[in-house]
């Protein structure tokens, strides 16, 4: 590549721009469109996450946390597989699995669904892979958390006369999530910037028709840095790259710092 | 009836009341989370290695796949798989030796900043370091310049971007385990004329080696999950790649979806991996649910 002067350009050549970078993101209509609704999607996509393993966590550590129950182990070992298997090649297989019409999961439901293709169902497909990753760890969270109830306390909700839903809604759900609370924020944190279940399962895609031709309906915001940065048609922006991570590392980080705040984590440190 | 009979009944009862829905919903969970491997390890075997017309249990069963993954010249599973282990062997022994180094002076020494150091590194451990792969890249692309093997293409430098990487955790799990240990042995230690360095390779290692054995693990998991930065870093040459990076290549693209040899190539990159993780569960859950939670 050479330079309006004909000078010959290397990868990383810098020239200064001041704020451009930043200001772009506010003017540049191009630039400001899909990045609301790639923001838009970044949020509610993290959060739903969370929400929904973290119930599917709760109930599945309130069914299995039973003492009758024989065979509680093989269970737990077993619904703890999706963390053992490397998230990369689980992710992609996936992939495999949701291809519309001939892949696994179309012929077992014997559906054509357009997973991968239509912006809704790729939204759907990714929580589905998401929470596939994320709900034995909700599991095991909650179980330690639901174990470590004293035992007295629910005890004395019996004899005071508390039906089983009042003794989990007012006494089992608070604590619980008093405990996990922390890492909570910490999982939306992470949520935030999974950037291997989105780009390996939909690559973002399918792009937004009015972009240029970059964002699409599942990028989250890390996902759509790394392809204006290094996987674009339209050459590689490693500054507007560069001035979106900043922005991401200091939205990710005022909600952890706000999320720890309130937990009140950091004061028990000694 | 005999009395035998109606505790049987209760019994009975109670297990078909109390019981049974738990295990037809732990069936069903447990069918969630096996699906995607069940159906890797099926198209491994499956020589058609067509995803469209694979069965549950493949009509023609062979170990094609393999042969082909392991003799495809410009795909060497076999180099990946070294690279991913020199590399995840290397930067997670760095994690844990750096982790340990920070967590034993931040466990026993008191000085000023300790408590703002402590809650710094969780906090910058909220930023995943892939926020940086853009700077990572140009940072490395000049190292390359005047260094060619702390270059773009190498591993040395991800090995070292990766050593730093999980500061944040292991710093907070060791140090949560060190705290546990009592201050009296160093004490002692210490009036028989034992040096900080003394205490920690005599003392504290030999007594934390099953922590220090956790976190290894769960940092070489993570490395060897890694997929933006070591793509960044590596380039997508044939032969510098890791096994998480190089497999995503037989599925690249619209067409030639080459799913017998990925899965193959998945299934023997996870079988260690899960075994590692299943035999170790116990420690690894009290890991991961402790260090998260004591903080």
């Amino acid at each position: 590549m050479e330079s309006a002067s004909g000078e010959v350009l290397y990868p990383g050549w810098k020239a200064n721009v001041g704020w451009r970078n930043f200001s772009s993101i506010i003017t540049d209509k191009e630039i400001r469109r899909p990045l609301l609704a790639v923001l838009v999607w970044t949020f509610v996509n993290a959060f739903l996450l969370v929400i929904i393993s973290f119930l599917m966590g709760l109930i599945l550590a309130l069914i299995f946390n039973f003492p009758a129950l024989r065979s509680k182990r093989l269970y737990r070992t077993i619904f703890i597989v999706p963390m053992a298997i490397p998230s990369v090649l689980s992710v992609l297989v996936w992939s495999g699995l949701f291809t519309a019409q001939t892949g696994v999961i179309d012929r077992l439901f014997h559906i054509s669904t357009p997973w991968l293709t239509d912006p809704w169902w790729a939204r759907i497909a990714v929580l589905i892979v998401e929470l596939w990753s994320t709900f034995p760890y909700m599991f095991l969270i909650t179980t330690g958390a639901i174990q470590a109830i004293p035992g007295e306390i629910l005890e004395a909700a019996e004899i005071d006369g508390a039906s089983p839903i009042k003794a989990f809604t007012q006494i089992k759900l608070p604590l619980v999530v008093r405990t996990v609370a922390p890492l909570l924020v910490a999982s939306i944190a992470m949520a935030l910037n999974n950037f291997g279940a989105i780009y390996l399962l939909t690559g973002g895609g399918p792009t937004f028709s009015n972009s240029n031709g970059n964002a699409g309906a599942t990028d989250i915001l890390i996902s759509y840095t790394y392809k204006l940065a290094f996987n674009s048609q339209e050459g590689n922006n490693y500054g507007l790259a560069s001035a979106l991570s900043i922005l991401n590392f200091i939205m990710v980080g005022l909600i952890s710092i706000y999320g720890l705040k309130k937990m009140k984590t950091m004061e028990g440190i000694n | 009836m005999r009395p035998l009979d109606s505790i049987k009944n209760r019994k009975m009862h109670f297990w078909l009341k109390k019981v049974l829905w738990r295990h037809l919903v732990g069936i069903l969970v447990a069918t969630f989370a096996l699906f995607p491997l069940v159906w890797m390890i099926s198209a491994a075997f499956d020589i058609t290695g067509q995803i469209s017309t694979q069965q549950l249990i493949p009509v023609h069963k062979g170990l094609d796949n393999f042969v082909q993954l392991f003799n495809n010249k410009e795909k060497p599973f076999g180099i990946w798989s070294k690279n991913s282990l020199i590399i995840a062997i290397s930067a997670a022994g760095m994690q844990v030796i750096i982790g340990a180094l920070a967590a034993y002076s931040l466990s026993r020494h008191r000085f000023r900043g300790r408590k703002l150091t402590l809650s710094t590194i969780l906090i910058v451990q909220m930023f995943p370091q892939l926020l940086a792969a853009t700077t990572l890249f140009l940072i490395i692309n000049t190292f390359g310049k005047s260094f060619e093997f702390l270059g773009l293409g190498h591993q040395l430098p991800l090995i070292l971007v990766f050593g730093g990487s999980a500061l944040g955790v292991n710093t907070w799990m060791l140090k949560s385990f060190f705290d546990t240990l009592p201050t009296e042995i160093d004490e002692a230690a210490k009036i028989d004329g034992a040096g900080h360095f003394e205490i920690f390779r005599k003392i504290i290692v030999p007594l934390a080696t099953p922590i220090f054995v956790v976190t290894f693990l769960l940092s070489f998991i993570g490395i060897i999950n890694e997929y933006l930065i070591t793509s960044v870093i590596l380039g997508l040459d044939g032969k510098n790649m890791t096994v998480a990076v190089g497999l995503q290549q037989f599925i690249y693209g619209q067409y030639g979806k080459n799913w017998g040899p990925f899965t193959a190539g998945a299934l023997l990159a996870t079988l260690p991996v899960m075994a590692l993780f299943i035999f170790l569960q116990k420690h690894l859950v009290s890991g991961l649910v402790s260090g998260s939670t004591k903080g």
